[in-house]
């Protein structure tokens, strides 16, 4: 009896708890579902429909979906595989990149840290599409862009070179750009993560049996940051799939010429803006969430926490 | 015998044939008109020869030659000559008239005129003068004849209560007006050379319309030194101040010379919120002896001081010049090139001579004129000499390229000395000669920091001595000749046009006798309190928070504020005064969010300045007002009338018409007459001669350039389009279901396309055609009117060197030449979905119509600036243009080939696919006919997806109801109807 009505009163309290608890949640969450979750699921609707921005959706069922899977040769030829060679190739690139650069950092002394750290995480405040600009000028197709400029003149090629309108470079400069400018949030919260190993382990460790750096880096560090990796890994997979403008402001058109380096956001863009098909389009977006999510679960069953 | 003969034939076609071919380009071309037929040597050249001559004081002599002794022109009675008093001569442009003169004592004579305009554009007219049938010198061949320009009234207000910029206009009166050069160059008017006796002289007016007064012939005068000006002069004991507001000059020499805001403490008129024009803004008051005038009252006649308020902050540590005149006269010698110094704040020049003694000038009782004009005599011989070294320099790059042609090959040596032996003296000596400017350019001025043009000269002082070290390499260096931006040419080049420009602010300027002037600048403190008000006013910005009215009209433009500002202005002062319907005009933020509006429901009424696609997108959709809805209005035709039909055709679907032209685009071809000269080409006029052309093009490392070559990747309509209709492609088949590429038309339209880059290698990607065209590297090429705008504006360097022909085109059966290409780029719409369906055409035909049109792209040139070109989709508007006749003859020539695409459902596809196999022949080398066979499929399919998406086809392909394409023959039966009723 006594105890029945403690646990009553244990109870109250921890529901008044919780509304407080949630009072302070509230804010997020509507934020999230003005934000995330009502777009989204306008998304899913729109997808069942034919939608041209001009006059109000109408319903047509699963059609934009047997399209995308039947009839849109564009985006299984090109689109598909292109995203999927750039996503393995920047995805874990990026990723494995952040993670070195921040392991050598944490080698080195505070200040010089600090100052490379700065540096390499720049390229990515600005932005891989404004830098774009940059990255003309470095590939641009006559012999006035400096990359031709110096292939010319060690005799390398004959004539320069049209990068960014040619099929067989734009998606590599593109992978060549993208991984330049992915050191940022990820990159630094691994190299917190590194920074804040507990210095001790590692004697322990070296107490144990560890050899070298590489046996450190495996046996105590990596399992030290999963938070940090997981973190890194969810912001590259995201990243990857949300730079895909790159493409369209280095070859200057959307689409892509012979959609050499046409993504799905590309895609997405093409038939929304300029064929006005918004129905399609939002079929599109919503092929893309499933992509990201079921990477994003491989990354947690990676890096995820057991419990 | 018969080999005399032969070598007499011989001999004949050796000397005649260069010459018939330059006869024939020049005809061709058009553009030597305004250039002397035959050169005859420069007028510095001469002025020093007959200098050298010495002949007798001439400066008391002048010869009256009176309206009714000249022949030619036609004769106006006194009452038709706007008060001169006299009879007058009318004379109009290509006039030549005549007359004789005796003259007593062999020497040097200015001219002068009394001359009264009838000209109604904004340029200067153009006299050349001829002694006795010849040119004395090239000069001769362009005098200008400056007309006088003033402003209506006061400045405006726009409705936020700043100022706006007054309308220009001509004034009409009696000018007297001396022969100058036309590049401001040198400080006196023109001196020609007249022996005695009778002597014929003939002047054509090559640009204008004038009555001709009295013609002044006068012995050469040297002006008054101040000493013997001023001599028992003394100023004036009572304190007197005038001070005259600089920024509404009573009379200029040039519509663009412009007012300009200056927001500086000190500068009247002054207002903490508001933005006041109030100064003469400097960077529309330089160049070529601009001038301008203000007319002084005063009380007393006697000696004053002058002094201007002024300031020189634009070309960084240089100085510029004025010419002050008094009543017409420079006082004396010293006031005929005052020097302003570089300050980035505003100064008190009191005309003064070294030591700062103010100069004594003397004022008439009542009224007095005084005008400042800009002087660039101190930097002619820089700018002279430079102009030699740039010829030398051209010279021997386009002889090294000769020799070696366009090799990049690194690893050969070339003994250079051998084949130019004098190139290092030649070297050394332009460079001894330019260290000698640069020395003197930089006393100048006070300051000892370098102006532009100095650090210009010096790069190409550098540049040179590197190339004279090593004349053998020369040929590795042959960039630092004259095709990099860097290179000696390009640096010279841009260093002549600096020495041209001399900007000069005034704010204004005072007559007064031994009294305090106010500082120039406003005090710290005062300026630290402004800047701290200025700061918070800006939160109370009315531009941010006036309510739009619900019986404004609502209009979106998608072009820049300024104009935006000018179209709500006309509208307001015309359109509304009009008809009453009040107008707002705003920018539109970008033109995706046209579309996003008209799906929320936010929409304006009208939309002007759209891409020219649009109209149809949102028309095929229901969201645009057809505006073929009007056709009973009486004036629906006339507005139709005021474009070529085929500009309407992109924005029609079927029957409808979902929006008129606003402005359009053109193609033509550039040329630099001085490049093709020298390499003798002549100007293509079909494909096949530009496919002659670029071997000797390719030889010299040259290129032509095509849009297709333009960085962007997706090769545009604008692009391919011309080769498709010119070999007599339709593009779609005609029921507008599927497309019409497979037959022969269309294959050669497009191989023609790609051989130009495969076979004839002309360059795939170039990244700015006028930075090219200016260094030289693609003498030649095809550009729009965006190019014309920066090069008429922006190529100070290359001014008067190049011209625009026709575009290229093929040859057809009967000899003509198809020279068909698109020009769409800008339309206005109205939205359905507007309540104000009558007031928004009205509108509409209000804003297109000539009338409108002309007005505007006068205000826009007379307010703005030359740079403001308007190139309206109004043909009879574009046609009075006020630019080069012989590049708006070219233009409209071209135009009236316009020919574009009718639209389908899917049409992108079309563009796309175009692209692409020209982007997979050009790069990748793949066969043309298998990628069109694919490309083709892949266009029907694209297009009958769309078809069936707006209700023309099923989902199985059969074809419910007929697509109609866009043709002239649906507009030519509007224009019919009407005519019928």
């Amino acid at each position: 009896m006594l105890m029945t009505k403690s646990k009553t009163l244990k109870s109250k309290a921890s529901k008044k708890q919780q509304r407080i608890a949630y009072g302070f949640v509230f804010p997020y969450v509507l934020m999230f579902s003005i934000f995330i979750i009502i777009p989204v699921i306008v998304a899913i609707f729109l997808s069942f429909t034919y939608f041209d921005t001009v006059r109000s959706p109408s319903w047509i069922g699963f059609d934009n979906y047997i399209y995308l899977f039947t009839s849109d040769e564009i985006f299984m030829q090109k689109v598909l595989a292109n995203t999927l060679k750039y996503a393995i190739i920047v995805g874990p690139g990026s990723y494995i990149l952040s993670f070195i650069l921040a392991w050598i950092l944490s080698q080195l002394t505070p200040k010089l840290r600090t100052v490379l750290a700065l540096i390499i995480y720049s390229p990515s405040l600005t932005g891989g599409v404004t830098m774009a600009v940059l990255w003309r000028i470095i590939f641009a197709g006559d012999s006035s862009g400096y990359l031709n400029s110096l292939l010319l003149r060690f005799g390398l090629i004959v004539e320069p070179i049209v990068f960014l309108q040619s099929q067989e470079f734009l998606l590599l400069i593109m992978v060549i750009v993208t991984l330049w400018s992915s050191m940022g949030v990820g990159f630094l919260a691994i190299m917190a993560g590194i920074l804040n190993v507990n210095q001790e382990m590692y004697e322990a460790g070296y107490i144990d049996g560890i050899k070298n750096k590489f046996q450190e880096i495996i046996y105590i560090t990596i399992p030290s940051i999963k938070p940090q990796m997981l973190f890194g890994a969810v912001m590259a997979i995201v990243g990857t799939f949300a730079s895909a403008g790159i493409g369209v402001a280095l070859s200057g058109s959307n689409p892509t010429p012979q959609y050499a380096g046409q993504l799905i956001v590309n895609h997405i863009e093409f038939y929304g803006f300029n064929k006005y098909e918004m129905g399609y389009a939002a079929a599109l977006s919503v092929i893309l969430l499933i992509f990201v999510y079921i990477l994003s679960r491989f990354a947690f069953k990676l890096f995820g926490s057991k419990d | 015998m018969t080999k005399k003969l032969f070598l007499f034939l011989l001999l004949f076609f050796i000397v005649l044939v260069p010459l018939s071919t330059r006869t024939v380009l020049a005809k061709e071309s058009g553009s030597y008109d305004t250039e002397p037929e035959v050169f005859v040597g420069d007028y510095r050249e001469k002025l020093e020869m007959w200098e050298q001559a010495s002949y007798l004081d001439t400066s008391s002599l002048s010869y009256i030659i009176k309206s009714n002794s000249i022949t030619g022109g036609s004769l106006q009675a006194e009452d038709d000559s706007f008060e001169y008093g006299e009879q007058t001569l009318l004379i109009k442009e290509n006039d030549t008239i005549t007359f004789t003169v005796d003259i007593s004592i062999e020497g040097l004579y200015n001219f002068g005129i009394d001359f009264y305009s009838l000209s109604n554009d904004y340029l200067d007219m153009e006299l050349a003068v001829k002694i006795n049938g010849e040119l004395p010198f090239d000069e001769a061949a362009q005098v200008l004849i400056y007309k006088y320009w003033g402003q209506t009234g006061e400045f405006g207000e726009d409705r936020y209560g700043n100022d706006f910029y007054g309308e220009q206009i001509q004034l009409k009166k009696w000018i007297n007006q001396d022969f100058f050069d036309p590049m401001g160059l040198f400080l006196e008017p023109l001196v020609f050379h007249l022996a005695p006796g009778v002597q014929t002289i003939s002047l054509t007016l090559v640009k204008g319309e004038m009555l001709l007064g009295n013609v002044e012939i006068k012995g050469r005068e040297e002006l008054l030194s101040y000493e013997l000006y001023s001599q028992n002069a003394s100023l004036l004991d009572d304190e007197i101040l005038i001070e005259t507001e600089a920024e509404i000059p009573d009379y200029k020499n040039a519509p663009n010379i412009q007012a300009g805001v200056s927001r500086s403490v000190g500068v009247t008129p002054f207002s903490v919120k508001y933005l006041k024009l109030n100064t003469i803004s400097g960077t529309s008051y330089t160049g070529q002896r601009r001038m301008i005038g203000y007319e002084v009252n005063l009380e007393t006649e006697g000696y004053y001081y002058l002094t201007f308020k002024v300031k020189q902050s634009v070309n960084a540590n240089s100085a510029v010049f004025r010419t002050l005149r008094v009543n017409n006269e420079i006082p004396f010698e010293e006031a005929s090139s005052i020097k302003i110094e570089y300050s980035n704040s505003w100064q008190n020049l009191t005309v003064e001579d070294e030591e700062g003694n103010p100069y004594l000038i003397y004022l008439d009782k009542g009224l007095n004129t005084i005008s400042l004009s800009v002087d660039l005599s101190r930097y002619m011989d820089a700018y002279y000499e430079i102009e030699d070294i740039l010829e030398y320099v051209n010279d021997l790059a386009l002889d090294i390229k000769k020799l070696t042609g366009n090799q990049l090959d690194e690893n050969r040596d070339w003994e250079i000395i051998d084949f130019l032996p004098n190139i290092v003296d030649e070297l050394t000596t332009a460079s001894l000669s330019l260290q000698k400017i640069y020395d003197n350019l930089n006393l100048l001025t006070d300051t000892k920091r370098l102006s532009q043009a100095a650090s210009m000269i010096k790069i190409a002082i550098r540049n040179l001595d590197l190339l004279a070290e090593k004349p053998n390499e020369i040929t590795k260096n042959i960039n630092l000749l004259s095709t990099s931006q860097e290179s000696i040419g390009s640096t010279l080049r841009s260093a002549a046009s600096m020495l041209l420009d001399s900007p000069l602010d005034v704010d204004k300027f005072y007559i007064h006798t031994d009294v305090l002037l106010e500082k120039p600048n406003g005090n710290f403190f005062v300026n630290i309190w402004v800047s701290i008000r200025r700061f918070f006013l800006s939160f109370f910005d009315d531009r941010y928070s006036s309510e739009i009215s619900d019986e404004e009209l609502v209009i979106w433009v998608n072009r820049s504020k300024q104009y935006v500002d000018l179209i709500q202005k006309i509208s307001d002062d015309q359109f509304t005064k009009e008809t009453g319907i009040k107008v707002n005009i705003s920018v539109m933020a970008s033109e995706g969010k046209l579309i996003l509006a008209n799906s929320a429901g936010t929409n304006p009424d009208i939309a002007m300045g759209i891409a020219s696609w649009l109209p149809y997108d949102l028309g095929l959709r229901g969201a645009v007002l057809d505006l073929s809805e009007f056709k009973n209005d009486d004036e629906f035709v006339e507005v139709l009338n005021n474009y070529y039909n085929q500009a309407l055709i992109p924005l029609m679907h079927e029957e409808n018409l979902y929006g008129l032209p606003d402005t359009e685009n053109f193609y033509v071809l550039y040329y630099r007459h001085d490049i093709l000269d020298a390499l003798d080409i002549k100007i293509p006029n079909t494909w096949d001669e530009v496919m002659e052309i670029m071997p000797m093009l390719k030889r010299y490392g040259m290129n032509f350039y095509l849009p297709l070559s333009s960085a962007t990747s997706l090769k545009s309509f604008d692009s391919t389009l011309p080769f498709l209709f010119q070999y007599g492609s339709s593009v779609y088949d005609e029921t507008g279901f599927n497309v019409n590429l497979e037959n022969q038309e269309s294959v050669k339209g497009i191989e023609v396309m790609t051989d130009l880059y495969t076979i004839y290698s002309i360059d795939t990607t170039v990244t700015s055609f006028y930075n090219d065209f200016r260094l030289g590297l693609s003498p030649i090429g095809v550009g729009d009117f965006g190019m014309y705008t920066t090069l008429l504006n922006a190529a100070t360097d290359i001014k008067g060197l190049w011209s625009v022909a026709l575009l290229p085109g093929v040859k057809q059966a009967d000899e003509t030449i198809d020279r068909s290409a698109p020009g769409a780029l800008t339309a206005n719409i109205i939205f359905k979905n507007t309540q104000k369906k009558e007031e928004a055409w009205d509108y509409l035909k209000w804003w297109s119509s000539t009338e409108t049109q002309v007005r505007f792209q006068d205000l826009l040139l007379s307010t703005l600036g030359p740079e403001y070109l308007w190139n309206s989709g109004n043909v009879e508007a574009f046609s009075s243009l006020n630019i080069n006749k012989n590049d708006i003859d070219v233009i409209l020539e071209q135009w009236s080939h316009l020919k574009e695409l009718p639209k389908v459902p899917g049409s992108y596809q079309v563009e796309l696919e175009i692209s692409n196999i020209w982007n997979a022949v050009v790069l990748n080398r793949e066969h043309l006919r298998v990628l069109l066979n694919d490309a083709i499929i892949r266009m029907d399919y694209e297009i009958q997806r769309k078809m069936s998406e707006f209700g023309y086809m099923d989902k199985e392909g059969n074809i419910l109801k007929d697509y109609i394409l866009a043709s002239e023959t649906t507009i030519q039966n509007w224009k019919e109807d009407d005519a019928d009723d």
